[in-house]
């Protein structure tokens, strides 16, 4: 699991934080 | 607005399968060990209700079925309600209707889609509609249908389905007072053959409609007609790098919600590309291409203080 920020001006993506290990990640939601 | 919010991710890992949960700072990025909270056999992708109180899951796997869970908001522990079981192989993609009272699948390999009511307490109800596609297309993988996707246009009266299989876009009438699908007049959008149509977005001003193709590695933009339910494909762009050849298949597509840029991943190339999105036509232009920092992103998503569509 990576996590990106998002520039909403520009769009762009940059890798943020410690990679998280997970087997076989599937699908993903935030509880809102 | 920095905030700690709970994500369920779903793991297929063979030792222990099922839905995990983990906390991500959105200030710091930093996303938690995920923890098992429910074990679920096949777990793949799952959706949650418009106000988080319940969670479904698309059960794969032979028998397959779709399962419904009540979620404990402020610890994301689950509680199986119940499971429909699928005619065969499970579900690939679930959804919730625009009025919270019906839940739409697509059933990858059975090649149909089905609606579940939902009683008061979120459990899957009734099945209220349930519809066999049937043809297929010019690629090995499409020898028959491939139901990917399925939900409801923004307005609730159309369902779009996403066909791999046919290299369709099948729009049907949905009758949110019944549940009930027809198809729509015309029935469906055609892509090019070989496209291979796996998931949809629209964008937030309900306009265009973009769809991923697993099979040729494409974004196809369409212009959305929301009194007609039709479909008017207007551009289509690569999604993988000039040149790359390796074995890719393109896999989740998303719109941030300021309306202003799109993403998308390969599998194979292990890529996320970014598109800007003119605002006055909805034409795609490359930004970007980042490794996605793993293997086969399957799927992404924006954390709730930058939000998606």
């Amino acid at each position: 699991m990576n996590v990106f920020s998002v520039d909403a001006k520009t769009g762009e993506l940059t890798q943020k934080g410690t990679p998280v290990a997970l087997v076989k990640p599937m699908a993903l939601a935030f509880i809102k | 607005m920095a905030k700690t919010s709970l994500i369920y991710i779903a793991s297929q890992n063979p030792d222990k399968m099922g839905i995990t949960v983990a906390e991500f700072d959105s200030a710091t990025g930093t996303l938690s060990t995920p923890k098992m909270i429910a074990e679920t056999r096949d777990p793949a992708h799952f959706t949650l209700s418009n106000d988080s109180e319940h969670l479904y899951m698309c059960n794969t796997g032979t028998p397959g079925g779709v399962s419904a869970f009540a979620v404990d908001k402020k610890t994301g522990a689950l509680q199986l309600l119940n499971y429909k079981e699928s005619k065969g192989r499970g579900p690939s993609y679930v959804s919730v209707d625009g009025s919270g009272k019906y839940v739409l699948d697509a059933n990858y390999g059975g090649g149909y889609v089905e609606v579940y009511s939902l009683a008061k307490d979120g459990s899957l109800d009734q099945q209220t509609a349930f519809v066999q596609h049937i043809g297929s297309s010019v690629h090995p993988r499409q020898t028959k249908p491939y139901a990917h996707w399925f939900r409801t246009d923004p307005s609730n009266k159309f369902g779009l389905v996403a066909d791999l299989g046919m290299d369709q876009i099948v729009v049907y009438r949905f009758d949110a007072k019944t549940g009930k699908l027809t198809p729509n007049d015309p029935p469906f959008a055609k892509v090019a053959g070989g496209m291979g149509p796996r998931h949809l977005v629209f964008h937030p001003n309900g306009k265009w409609v973009y769809g991923i193709a697993e099979l040729a590695n494409e974004v196809i933009s369409f212009k959305w007609d929301g009194g007609k339910g039709t479909l008017t494909q207007f551009q289509s762009v690569k999604t993988l790098a000039e040149g790359f050849k390796d074995p890719s298949t393109a896999a989740e597509i998303a719109v941030h919600a300021n309306g202003k840029f799109l993403y998308a991943t390969n599998r194979g190339e292990d890529s996320i590309v970014v598109y800007a999105v003119d605002a006055g036509t909805g034409e795609l232009t490359f930004k970007q291409r980042v490794s996605s920092g793993g293997k086969v992103p399957r799927y992404f998503a924006f954390d709730p203080t930058s939000g998606s569509s």
